[in-house]
């Protein structure tokens, strides 16, 4: 069974063209391009994601979160101040360390021979599952130095693998949606590649560029099953998606029903051919899918592990909450407020939040276009939104034949919303806060590729091409000077 | 027309800072009366400053004259000092953010500086920074007394230089607080991106033969 399975991998693996790899490559270095750019401890929680690593190695051990203390270790503190790591966020006229003056401050901080074991506290990303964590244990560890600044860099370009890991599974997705229109699934891929706030993150140290790496797998082995059927080696594909995607964050559980959904519809439609493969095809499924994460809970809540799923921030104890006021705050958060709706946002989240934070909110969300950059990006992203509508109207007897994995696809996107939603609305009657950041809706990064190839399938094959490059060439353009907006930000 | 747009923003000239002491300018925290002195202890001056930049309020008065000092400790002596530039503000300018021209133009970093503002004018003014004691590790003494605050000060450079003059310092500024990968903090990311691109054209060209 193993070595079938292994069988599959590899086949699925060495057969993807060479295209695959390349936009693979173009997301690892643009990744690798913003992890040197952006100053150190500038993507969000990145102080709380390198405390949890160094706590798995110096102690051997998973954080829990203290509320009544912020300090972290001695060595990662000193280095926090004196980057000046908190002194940026929220005031964009404050830039990174300028002067040789500052590099000789930080210098002898670096020098000082401080611990590098902390409290235990890794802050926001305390309650995280450990996968991405255990595996950037393995960049902290090999680093030369002792140094938090040089460990830091190690692990973010470590991290910058898992976008060419993204990407590439964004290329195999559409290679199954689109079989027939090799040239759509390069474009699709680049989109993805060279998407800013993808790089950003990914660039970072942060627990989302695993997620969206196996988020992207599970679009693809859905992709997949739903053309060749459930078995064995489909089934392996979710269950690995899910069980491991679920160990690097929670979020995506958001995914989980609907993969549900499309595995019954497996099974269901295997009943002409026989079920026997469908059948141990969910099984896996179902099993790869809960048992990392048992393990997990059940070894860290018998202090196998010490520490883990801490106090988490958003119990909803003594909160005043009410089911309709949450469900209009779920609708709130991604469309227009309904007549009958009370507000629950002074604008439009639609517009401030998601679309003016997929184009650009770097930081700690405080690094931002000119205002007119995003009025300019809307109507070229409503004409990619038409242009793909355009192409599933032309080609609706084929999309008739795809109606339920379309289905799929969208409660996908609707889960990740409701969970996005519910976790904003329990953090803002808890503590009045704001869970909600651009970042989260990368998980359905697939949704995006397709939209840009079916774009690109628009008008036959020179307009086609004409389009596919375009759409390309802006993406480019708009991640390029999305670096000049940060290195603008924080180096003048 | 990118590349038009691109020439356009880097050949456009605007105020650049040399550094800042980063303290937020939350609320207006001194009130400087006639004949009144705040001086801003620990300061890191960079080199290249030509002029300081301050919120300083007026109470929509026109603003008095003021007068502004850069020391910093001399070797002659522990308590010695020396005059590194110096400023006046004649009477007369906004309220706001001003920019105050000092001189000489600062060679070198100096740390440990002292900044001072004196208010030689009739009218009082009021300067912005914050008032989390300590936060930003200066100490502030008004009239010879500690005073609970820290103003913000910015250190500029002199002139407008546009972004294409800036590109050598920004390059510099790239490379500083990131560890071992700063020594190719600017050179790296240039690299990548040429590449990137290469690679990008490469793919875009092998779809289109083959589709």
């Amino acid at each position: 069974m193993i070595r079938r399975a292994w069988r599959w991998v590899a086949r699925t693996l060495a057969r993807p063209p060479r295209a695959a790899y390349l936009c693979a490559l173009v997301a690892v270095l643009n990744a690798l391009v913003w992890s040197i750019i952006v100053p150190p401890f500038e993507v969000p929680d990145e102080n709380g994601h390198y405390a949890y690593v160094a706590q798995l190695v110096q102690a051997g051990s998973l954080p829990h979160y203290i509320a009544t203390s912020p300090d972290l270790s001695p060595r990662e503190d000193a280095t926090l101040e004196v980057v000046h790591a908190f002194r940026l966020p929220g005031w964009p006229q404050n830039p990174a360390p300028l002067t040789s003056a500052d590099q000789h401050v930080i210098d002898a901080v670096e020098r000082q021979d401080l611990s590098a074991r902390g409290s235990g506290n890794a802050g926001s990303a305390s309650d995280n599952p450990p996968l991405y964590y255990a595996l950037e244990a393995v960049p902290y560890v090999l680093s030369p130095s002792g140094s938090v600044l040089d460990r830091l860099a190690l692990m973010r370009a470590f991290s910058s693998l898992f976008a060419g890991v993204t990407v590439f599974f964004v290329f195999m997705f559409l290679r199954e949606l689109f079989p027939g229109t090799r040239r759509v699934w390069s474009v699709g891929a680049l989109a993805v590649a060279l998407q800013p706030m993808f790089a950003f993150i990914s660039g970072g140290l942060n627990n989302d560029a695993l997620l969206y790496a196996f988020a992207a797998m599970l679009f693809f082995a859905l992709a997949r099953m739903f053309r060749r059927g459930l078995d064995e080696h489909t089934g392996l594909a979710i269950g690995l998606a899910i069980g491991f995607g679920l160990l690097a964050k929670f979020t995506l559980l958001a995914f989980a029903p609907a993969a549900a959904l499309a595995v019954l519809y497996g099974l269901w439609r295997a009943r002409r051919d026989g079920r026997g493969p469908a059948l141990r095809g969910a099984a896996i499924a179902a099993a790869l899918s809960a048992v990392p994460t048992l393990l997990y809970l059940a070894l860290a809540s018998r202090s196998v592990t010490p520490g883990g799923i801490g106090a988490p921030a958003t119990t909803l104890t003594g909160a005043h909450t009410s089911l309709r006021a949450e469900i209009s705050h779920i609708w709130q958060l991604f469309l227009p407020r309904m007549p009958w709706m009370a507000p629950q946002f002074p604008r439009s989240q639609l517009w401030h939040t998601w679309f003016m934070g997929l184009i650009g909110r770097f930081g700690w969300l405080d690094t931002t276009f000119p205002f007119w950059v995003y009025v300019l990006a809307a109507p070229i992203a409503v004409a990619l939104i038409v242009g793909a509508l355009t192409t599933l109207a032309r080609e609706r007897k084929r999309l008739r034949r795809h109606a339920f994995e379309l289905g799929v696809y969208v409660v996908m996107i609707g889960g990740l919303c409701v969970e996005i939603g519910v976790e904003s609305y329990r953090t803002l009657v808890t503590s009045g806060g704001i869970f909600e950041q651009p970042r989260y809706l990368l998980s359905g990064l697939c949704i995006y590729a397709a939209i840009v190839a079916l774009v690109a399938r628009l008008g036959g094959r020179r307009i086609g091409i004409a389009l596919g490059t375009l759409i390309v060439m802006l993406a480019l353009a708009h991640d390029l000077f999305s670096q000049l907006l940060v290195i603008g930000r924080y180096y003048a | 027309m990118l590349v038009l747009v691109l020439v356009h923003v880097l050949a456009h000239g605007r105020t650049q800072i040399a550094s800042t002491d980063r303290v937020d300018p939350l609320a207006f925290v001194v009130v400087l009366t006639p004949g009144s002195r705040l001086c801003q202890q620990d300061e890191i001056v960079p080199s290249d400053t030509a002029a300081l930049r301050m919120t300083i309020g007026t109470y929509g008065d026109p603003g008095p004259r003021l007068a502004f000092a850069v020391t910093v400790p001399d070797p002659a002596g522990p308590t010695a000092t020396r005059l590194l530039a110096s400023g006046v503000l004649a009477h007369g300018w906004q309220q706001g953010k001003v920019r105050i021209p000092i001189a000489p133009r600062v060679r070198g970093n100096h740390t440990g500086a002292t900044v001072c503002i004196s208010n030689l004018g009739a009218t009082q003014v009021a300067i912005a920074g914050s008032t989390v004691l300590g936060d930003y590790g200066f100490n502030d003494y008004l009239n010879g007394r500690y005073y609970a605050a820290e103003v913000r000060v910015d250190y500029m450079l002199p002139g407008r230089p546009s972004w294409l003059e800036m590109v050598p310092r920004l390059a510099y500024r790239m490379t500083l607080g990131k560890g071992g990968v700063g020594a190719i903090g600017w050179i790296a990311p240039l690299l990548a991106m040429l590449a990137l691109a290469a690679i990008v054209v490469r793919v875009l060209l092998a779809a289109e033969r083959e589709s």
